[in-house]
């Protein structure tokens, strides 16, 4: 097929092409070349001379013989062009106006231009100037010198051999060929000069020339030049032996070397070529200018069934091997291609197998730019084709669980400008996509998230193979922050992508859930650390890691002494070797976890504790690395703890992020795709063949929920509203499953709206663990809620978190008031016990004090508090303060304490009157005996025995009216039996005042009284007339020297007191001096008056006993002012 | 037993006056015996006798009195003591059973002992120049 191939012959042809040139410029004729669509292809210079002697205008390759014609010019030679190019020569006369008296008239002979296959390929138009006399060009006056020029300067040499090929002679221009001169190779043989390889071939080609009369024989052959070089040359000969002119073989020959080597280059490309062309699955097909097949390779050979309606073969037209209705295209087609133009086109074979092709058509430039051909590769397209389809699929399906999803993609630049934003992003914000093209990304996200972004995406940005992943807060459509998961990737390098690929999700549920548990947390920890937990950590070998405050609380162990010890030191020698063999055996065996006790345990002072243990095995978990002993009395508390913690357990892997499946069906094409994924939620089998057996799938569905599901998937197959629900499934082993399904009619693409599509979700871990989560929070609450105590969570700032409804009972405030407030609203910042608490939570240690704590009116509260720091998982610190409301227990211990000095006093009163009344009554006795002393026994009659005898009766009389005074005082003071009845003070006045009347007259004083406030009293009589009979005579008694006493009484209510005063203008006391003593037993201020200092403690006395009081103001020399206290009704 | 020329006498009670008076002057203690019958009496006694010839030796002073009783007697004979030459030493002479009263009879640098009721010669006796 190597000859069918057009071949590039640049060496050869560009030589060529330099004649040509060279050639046009100097030649005298007048010609023009045009190609079949008149298109300037050639012209000489004394064409052109002539053109624009009559047009004014210059010829140019390239254009179009219109187009330097003018119109007139045009239509006159139109008709003779047209019969050229059917083929026919053609020769016309023309005669042009004369110019300056000069007259021209010229023949003109067109001529058709014909290929190798006798087709017109153009039109070679010629001008001969018909009235010119001036010969053509050139000075030669003979053709000899003619002849002479052209052999002298000809690269041809030209010689005469006889029938041996010895040389006879040699033409001079044999020196352009070989550098020899003619003289030194005549009478050689030709065959010496040949080169040796190639003499065979000339020996054979010279015996032909000898046998063959009339015709030159070629051939090409390589000989020695003077240089002693081989140069290719070719030889035309012809045997002229027999003409008697000549009697020789005349031989023309000419240097072929570069041509030659051109061939050689040309050979071994042509090989290299076909080797490609024929090798590849490419097909190649050549078309002439007339569309005709030229060239084709192996690969367009076997594609012909697809191509062609007959087997391919040269020479063909295209048209003859396409199909009719495809001619027309065809032709529209080729049009283009002549226009320049590279057209490709895709044409698909139905079939068993089916094949889709790619065509190009490209067109083939010659040198001039002229188009000779038409060039088509065709490439089997189908697989491409497939997986192009594929891909669309799939991107389909991506657009299609992407627009479900609640993950939305973003694409931002290096300055988080976002480039690309998925449809479901409007799930996940609310915002419609377009909104957000151009916009900076970190314009919604939260300020305080800000900081954080910038340099989470910063990062990301700068290296290339880095993710990152944060939560943060974005604003949505409604202006809410809400909690997504943002996840950055560096895919600048990414063709597709060329930027910061960002997925999102709306993870507020979890941020929820997650609040909650930390929340749970704390108040789990708060409660268990105040309780009398502890948690202690082991190694292998039993030796304490670490041990919990509460090791000291429980045990009074500082536990950081034991660290490094065996933790079984502590425990009873009796119960020793049991916990051990069991630990033994934990560690041995499988088991993640173990019960141990109750066994005993040696506190501080060596008293026993019992102590139950949950042993836990975490030495596989690198956080922990030990086994952990929880250990505690044994209370309730222990069941409560071990739920807590599987709980915990339970909702850490209920936060696993569900994988999604995805189902869709096509109805009209009957094609269905379903992921692994979906199979896999609903426990079926791949071969379980959903889209043939929908029904499977709603047999799955537990009964309760089938006909919802049933009618919500017909619904949304026709279109008529999508649904996104929630669904049990039935395993086969009647294991429930609770799925998220959302499904609907496929609006993404143009096609028909007929593809079903079902995303699934298996929300049973997180269903479980809401519930769970529920539970334990139920769990929680109750205790948080329901706990006598108050319960405060703050932050280290104060800001309080959490309160439950005991603190808020106790302080007067609403619960969303108390996480409103800051500690500090609560608290006397000044107060010392305040100072120390906030102090002690700096240091993390608890702390437990007396403070007040400020409620909602304004007042405080006497609170006993119990602070601990506690760390969540994020390692955010918080308090825990329990608060118990102590006011009634300070309002007991300050009964207790009143109640304790009254009995202090009582006592102390008691101890008082005890020697108050021994020293009265020692007084006379003592005075007895010493009289007895001095008593002369010797001599009764001595004259002093009478005055001691006197003074013996006075002394006894003394000690008898003690006696007296002191059982009236006792009678009081026993306060049994009083009656009491209701008085009135005037009345009582009225019966008092009859006792004193004498000795009022007789130092002319005046009583005033005034009842009118207050008269009513329900009192003892006896004690009512004492305190008044006792108050008006010391009134009287004391009275001033300088004037009459005057007393005046009046009654008065205050408060829930009746108060009574006395008021006189006496001698008044100095109360500094005695106010002390004032109504002590036997105290006396005046001397020279009557009184035994037993008076005002009567009344003090009488008026205690009835719950009353007794005040006094004097001034001395002014007068007194008692005030007596009665408790009303 | 020690002879004093004069003994104050800082009593209300006329029976222990005269008690006192008789058992000082029978055993040859005092030879002139001066009574006071409350606190303020005294202290202005003491103001007004002649140091040299008159100033009491030894006083004997109850507590339970009228007016000044023995503890105001003290506090004020506190602030005139320096006026004397021969500077009297003090007896508290009491029945007082209370504890608090000896502890206070201490506190009190110008009291030199506390005797309870009834004063007796054994007691005298002891009391030396």
């Amino acid at each position: 097929m190597n000859n069918t191939l057009i071949a590039p012959k640049h060496v050869a042809r560009e030589t060529r092409e330099e004649f040509f040139e060279a050639y046009l410029a100097d030649t005298t004729d007048g010609f023009m070349i045009l190609d079949t669509s008149l298109r300037i292809i050639h012209f000489s210079s004394k064409y052109d001379r002539y053109h624009h002697l009559h047009t004014g205008k210059h010829l140019k390759r390239d254009k179009l013989l219109q187009e330097v014609l003018p119109v007139q010019g045009m239509a006159e030679i139109l008709p003779f062009l047209q019969k050229a190019f059917e083929g026919e020569r053609v020769k016309f006369a023309i005669e042009y106006p004369p110019i300056e008296g000069t007259i021209y008239k010229y023949e003109i002979r067109y001529s058709p231009l014909l290929d190798s296959e006798d087709v017109v390929i153009g039109v070679k138009m010629q001008v001969f100037d018909l009235l010119s006399q001036a010969p053509p060009t050139g000075n030669f006056r003979t053709s000899e010198d003619l002849f002479k020029t052209l052999i002298l300067n000809s690269t041809d040499a030209f010689q005469l051999t006889d029938i041996d090929f010895e040389l006879q002679y040699i033409s001079e221009t044999v020196i352009n060929v070989l550098g020899y001169s003619a003289s030194e190779l005549v009478g050689s043989n030709g065959l010496d000069h040949v080169h040796p390889d190639d003499r065979d071939q000339v020996r054979e080609w010279f015996k032909k020339i000898r046998l063959e009369e009339k015709i030159s024989l070629a051939a090409e052959y390589r000989i020695k030049n003077k240089a002693g070089n081989y140069i290719w040359i070719e030889n035309v000969s012809r045997n002229m032996l027999h003409n008697p002119n000549v009697k020789a073989i005349v031989m023309n020959f000419r240097n072929i070397q570069a041509k030659k080597i051109a061939d050689f280059a040309l050979i071994q490309a042509e090989q290299r070529l076909s080797l490609l062309l024929n090798n590849t699955e490419e097909s190649f097909i050549i078309l002439n200018s007339r569309l005709r097949i030229v060239a084709y390779n192996r690969a367009a050979q076997e594609h012909t069934p697809y191509f062609f309606k007959q087997e391919i073969q040269s020479n063909l037209s295209i048209f003859d091997m396409i199909e009719v209705s495809e001619v027309e295209n065809m032709i529209g087609l080729f049009e283009k291609v002549f226009a320049g133009e590279e057209v490709s086109k895709e044409t698909e074979f139905a079939g068993k197998k089916p094949h889709i092709f790619n065509h190009i058509f490209r067109p083939l430039f010659n040198d001039q730019r002229d188009i000779f051909g038409v060039f088509i590769t065709s490439t089997d397209i189908t697989k491409r084709k497939f997986a192009e389809q594929q891909v669309k699929e799939s991107e389909t399906r991506f657009k299609t669980i992407n627009r479900e999803s609640f993950d939305a993609i973003l694409i931002a630049d290096e300055h988080v400008n976002v480039q690309y934003v998925s449809p479901s992003f409007t799930n996940v914000l609310g915002f419609p996509t377009q909104e957000l093209i151009g916009r900076r990304g970190l314009d919604y996200i939260h300020p305080e998230d800000t900081p954080l972004a910038i340099k989470k995406f910063s990062d990301v940005a700068k290296n290339p193979v880095h993710e990152q992943s944060i939560d943060i807060r974005m604003r949505n459509a409604a202006g809410e922050y809400i909690w997504v998961e943002a996840k950055a990737k560096n895919m600048f390098d990414n063709q597709y992508v060329k930027g910061i690929l960002i997925s999102l999700r709306d993870i507020s549920g979890r941020k929820k859930a997650e609040e909650i548990i930390s929340l749970s947390e704390l108040r789990f920890k708060g409660l268990v650390q105040s309780g009398s937990d502890m948690i202690s950590i082991v190694d292998k070998d039993c030796l304490l890691q670490y041990s919990s405050p509460t090791f000291q609380t429980v045990l009074g162990i500082d536990a950081s002494s034991k660290y490094g010890q065996n933790i079984f030191s502590i425990v009873h020698a009796d119960d020793l070797q049991e916990v051990k063999s069991k630990f033994d055996q934990f560690i041995t065996s499988a088991e993640k976890q173990v019960h141990i006790g109750p066994y005993r345990c040696c506190d501080d002072d060596g008293t026993f504790h019992w102590i139950e243990s949950t042993i836990t095995n975490f030495t596989s978990d690198p956080s922990i690395n030990g086994i952990v002993f929880n250990s505690r009395d044994i209370t309730e508390r222990k069941k409560l703890t071990e739920d807590l913690a599987a709980n915990t357990e339970r909702l850490k892997s209920a936060q696993k992020i569900a994988k999604l499946g995805y189902f869709e069906h096509d109805a009209i094409s009957g094609t269905s795709f379903c992921s692994d994924q979906f199979y896999e939620i609903l426990g079926l089998r791949k071969d379980d063949n959903i889209h043939l057996n929908f029904e499977i799938v709603e047999s799955i569905i537990h009964p309760d929920d089938r006909e919802r599901f049933k009618k919500e998937v017909a619904l949304a197959t026709i279109g008529v509203k999508e649904f996104n629900e929630e669904y049990r499934i039935v395993g086969e082993n009647g294991a429930e499953k609770v799925v998220l399904a959302m499904g609907g009619i496929n609006k993404l693409g143009a096609g028909p709206v007929n593809k079903f599509s079902l995303t699934l979700q298996d929300i049973t871990e997180s269903k479980k663990a809401m519930l769970e989560l529920q539970t334990m929070e139920g769990r929680f609450s109750s205790l948080f809620e329901n706990s006598i105590d108050g319960v405060i969570i703050s932050t280290p700032r104060g800001q309080i978190i959490s309160a439950n409804p005991a603190i808020c009972k106790i302080l007067g405030y609403t619960q969303n008031e108390m996480v409103h407030l800051n500690a500090s609203a609560l608290l006397d910042l000044k107060s010392a016990s305040v100072i120390e608490m906030i102090n002690a939570q700096k240091k993390a240690g608890p702390f437990i004090a007396e403070i007040s704590i400020r409620h909602k009116n304004g007042c405080f509260i006497p609170a006993e508090i119990t602070s601990i720091n506690m760390t969540d998982a994020k390692g955010n610190v918080y308090h825990s303060t329990i608060i118990r409301d102590i006011t009634e227990k300070k309002k007991i211990e300050i009964e207790q304490q009143s109640l304790t000095q009254e009995l202090l006093k009582n006592n102390q009163d008691l101890q008082q009157f005890s020697f108050i009344t021994s020293h009265n009554l020692r007084a006379p006795v003592a005075n007895l005996i010493s009289l007895l002393s001095l008593y002369n026994k010797q001599n009764h009659a001595d004259e002093f025995n009478g005055v001691l005898i006197d003074k013996f009766e006075e002394a006894t009389l003394q000690l008898n009216q003690t006696l007296n005074d002191l059982i009236d005082v006792l009678v009081i003071k026993s306060n049994t039996n009083i009656e009491k009845q209701t008085l009135h003070f005037s009345d009582i006045f009225i019966e008092v005042k009859k006792n004193i009347d004498n000795l009022l007259s007789e130092q002319k004083g005046v009583i005033e009284t005034d009842f009118t406030a207050a008269d009513n009293i329900v009192y003892n009589k006896i004690h009512l007339e004492s305190i008044f009979l006792n108050l008006i005579s010391n009134a009287i008694r004391y009275r001033s020297p300088e004037r009459n006493p005057v007393i005046k009484i009046s009654a008065h209510k205050k408060d829930n007191w009746v108060v009574v005063n006395f008021e006189d203008n006496g001698l008044g006391i100095d109360l500094k001096r005695y106010g002390d003593r004032m109504f002590g037993l036997y105290q006396r201020f005046h001397t020279s008056k009557e009184g035994k200092g037993l008076g005002l403690y009567m009344v003090k006395s009488q008026i205690i006993a009835m719950g009353g009081k007794i005040e006094v103001d004097s001034e001395p020399g002014k007068g007194s002012t008692f005030k007596v206290y009665f408790k009303e009704n | 037993m020690a002879n004093f020329k004069n003994v104050l006498l800082v009593e209300d009670d006329p029976i222990t006056i005269m008690v006192c008076d008789r058992i000082m002057k029978m055993h040859g203690f005092a030879e002139a015996v001066k009574s006071c019958e409350n606190g303020k009496i005294a202290i202005d006694y003491l103001k007004s006798i002649n140091p040299a010839d008159e100033e009491p030796e030894i006083i004997f002073l109850d507590i339970n009195m009228p007016v000044m009783n023995g503890w105001d007697f003290l506090e004020e004979y506190d602030t005139i003591k320096n006026n004397y030459l021969k500077s009297p030493r003090i007896f508290i002479l009491s029945s007082t059973v209370d504890p608090e009263d000896y502890k206070k009879a201490k506190s009190f640098s110008t009291v030199e002992d506390f005797i309870s009721k009834p004063l007796t010669k054994d007691f005298l006796d002891k009391i030396e120049l």
